[in-house]
């Protein structure tokens, strides 16, 4: 019954996501815009581009992750729906891992896919392209796991994005290191397992940890 | 009935308290006072590094006041998470602001010290790193407590925030130490490990010195906190009434 | 006495520093618990009372 009501939530999640008028769109765009136009800022030699090129995506990537939170919780405890699964016996727990799964589903994976492109855009090794989507479809997990914690505690607070920013920054920070390890492995042709490796790790960490403290900060918001 | 439990405490810390708040406080500045003279005047000047190392008397015991001040708001939050202590709460954000201060000042001496040691105003030492990333969850928390409508559920996001901070600073801290080490050369940042006595009793001192002002400190806000709470149910009460 | 030569002004700009914001901090404390003894007072001992046990 209770993990019923998390599928139905994830389902109902998704289809929103896609549905609504290109809000899970919205972070690709800036995903996009925020790495192409990194050329203007640091000139288009191949050279710089290329030894900064990880880092910019990897920056970019968290920073876009953090688009869709303002609005993960904040909706549905606007209009009573949170009011209503925690009135009905289903487990919080569940439904924050229900919603932030489906808005990775709906936003963070298709950043991993938009990545590659970003990556060759900033003369990365073509060769890389794919393990770049495998590097930033996990490292999106552990930003929009983390940053359901900060959208649960901000849920309440009318314009909470910036206060999410503030509080979910510092938790990316091992995501932040170990991801763009990775994505430096990977751009010189090197050994980008143990980095990934502990992206997963900070991945996994993030998976277990939010739905806790995010269905806590829900409950706190609710009464 | 939930009212009353929740005032017990608060009155009795109320009753007893202030003595301790302020003795403290005097306590703290006195060692402080003493311990840096007893860094600037009578311990001896480094081999290698010189008169720049006096700048461990006060730099280094506040790095740990930063982490013991985080410490203590983890426990007071969790305290309060499970067992909805009233006095926890305000323990904790009385806390903060001045764990934050020592935060601060950990990080604004480490860049002075970098300077003439290493050439540079900031250093991506892996230290210096996970204490200004402990630096933003301390704003962050911060944050927390002015952007709730209600104490209660600042009190309880804040809580949160804090033992989640908490879970994530041992991971935060391993990984920036493995990102330091992946981009830097090791520094010769070595402190305190094989110090000379003579070094080691100033900076014990200070360090005392600074947690006796932190708990002194604490008491003053914490009494403050309860103080405008009251105020505050008081106003109410007379709006009510009329 | 106090002769660090090329040192001297990081190790002062520390030591002056941490007072600065030792001292600040202590104020900052210590103006927020006068002025909510204040604010409090001003309820519990309405008008001439003031030497009302609290």
């Amino acid at each position: 019954m209770k993990l019923k009501g998390a599928g139905a939530a994830f389902l109902r999640e998704l289809k929103l996501a896609w549905s609504g008028g290109g809000g899970a769109a919205l972070p690709l765009g800036f995903f996009a815009a925020a790495c192409s136009l990194t050329p203007l800022t640091l000139g288009p030699e191949s050279d710089l581009l290329k030894a900064a090129g990880p880092g910019v995506i990897w920056i970019a990537l968290a920073l876009s992750s953090l688009l869709p939170m303002e609005r993960l919780f904040q909706a549905d405890l606007e209009d009573g729906t949170l009011d209503a699964y925690a009135g009905s016996g289903v487990a919080l727990e569940g439904i924050a891992a229900a919603k932030t799964a489906a808005h990775w589903v709906a936003t963070g994976l298709p950043l991993a896919l938009v990545s590659p492109v970003l990556w060759i855009m900033l003369q990365g090794p073509v060769a890389a392209a794919p393990m770049v989507a495998l590097i930033s479809a996990i490292g999106s997990a552990a930003f929009f796991f983390f940053g359901a914690i900060g959208a649960a505690l901000a849920a309440g607070v009318r314009r909470g994005g910036l206060l999410i920013a503030l509080v979910a920054l510092p938790l990316y920070s091992p995501a932040m290191i170990f991801g763009a390890a990775a994505m430096y492995a990977a751009a010189a042709g090197g050994d980008w397992g143990p980095a990934l490796m502990l992206t997963a790790a900070a991945a996994l960490f993030g998976v277990a940890l939010s739905p806790f403290a995010a269905a806590l900060a829900l409950r706190a918001a609710i009464d | 009935m939930a009212v009353l439990s929740l005032f017990a405490n608060p009155h009795r810390f109320m009753a007893i308290s202030k003595p301790f708040a302020w003795g403290f406080t005097m306590l703290g500045g006195g060692m402080i006072l003493y311990g840096v003279y007893m860094g600037l005047f009578v311990a001896p000047a480094d081999v290698r590094q010189g008169d720049a190392a006096r700048i461990m008397f006060v730099h280094v015991p506040s790095m740990w006041l930063s982490m013991f001040a985080f410490a203590f708001m983890a426990g007071a939050s969790f305290v309060s998470l499970i067992w909805r202590h009233a006095l926890a709460d305000v323990a904790a954000k009385s806390a903060a602001p001045i764990g934050a201060v020592f935060t601060a000042l950990g990080l604004i001496t480490g860049s002075i010290w970098g300077y003439p040691i290493w050439g540079t105003w900031w250093e991506w030492d892996a230290r210096i790193t996970s204490v200004l990333i402990l630096f933003f969850i301390y704003l962050g928390y911060l944050a927390v407590w002015q952007a709730m409508e209600t104490p209660q559920k600042a009190a309880r996001a804040a809580a949160i925030l804090c033992l989640v901070g908490a879970a994530n600073l041992p991971i935060i801290h391993f990984s920036v130490d493995w990102w330091n080490t992946l981009h830097q050369p090791a520094t010769f940042f070595t402190e305190d490990n094989n110090a000379p006595y003579g070094f080691k009793v100033p900076m014990y001192i200070v360090a005392l010195g600074y947690l006796s002002l932190f708990g002194g400190l604490t008491l003053i806000n914490m009494r403050a906190e309860i103080m405008m709470t009251r105020a505050e149910m008081m106003m109410q009460r007379k709006l009510a009434a009329g | 006495m106090l002769n660090y030569d090329k040192y001297a002004p990081y190790v002062f700009w520390c030591y002056g520093i941490a007072a600065a914001l030792l001292i600040g901090v202590v104020a900052w404390s210590v103006l927020r618990v006068t002025r909510a003894r204040q604010k409090l007072d001003a309820f519990e001992k309405p008008d001439g009372e003031k030497g009302a046990a609290k």
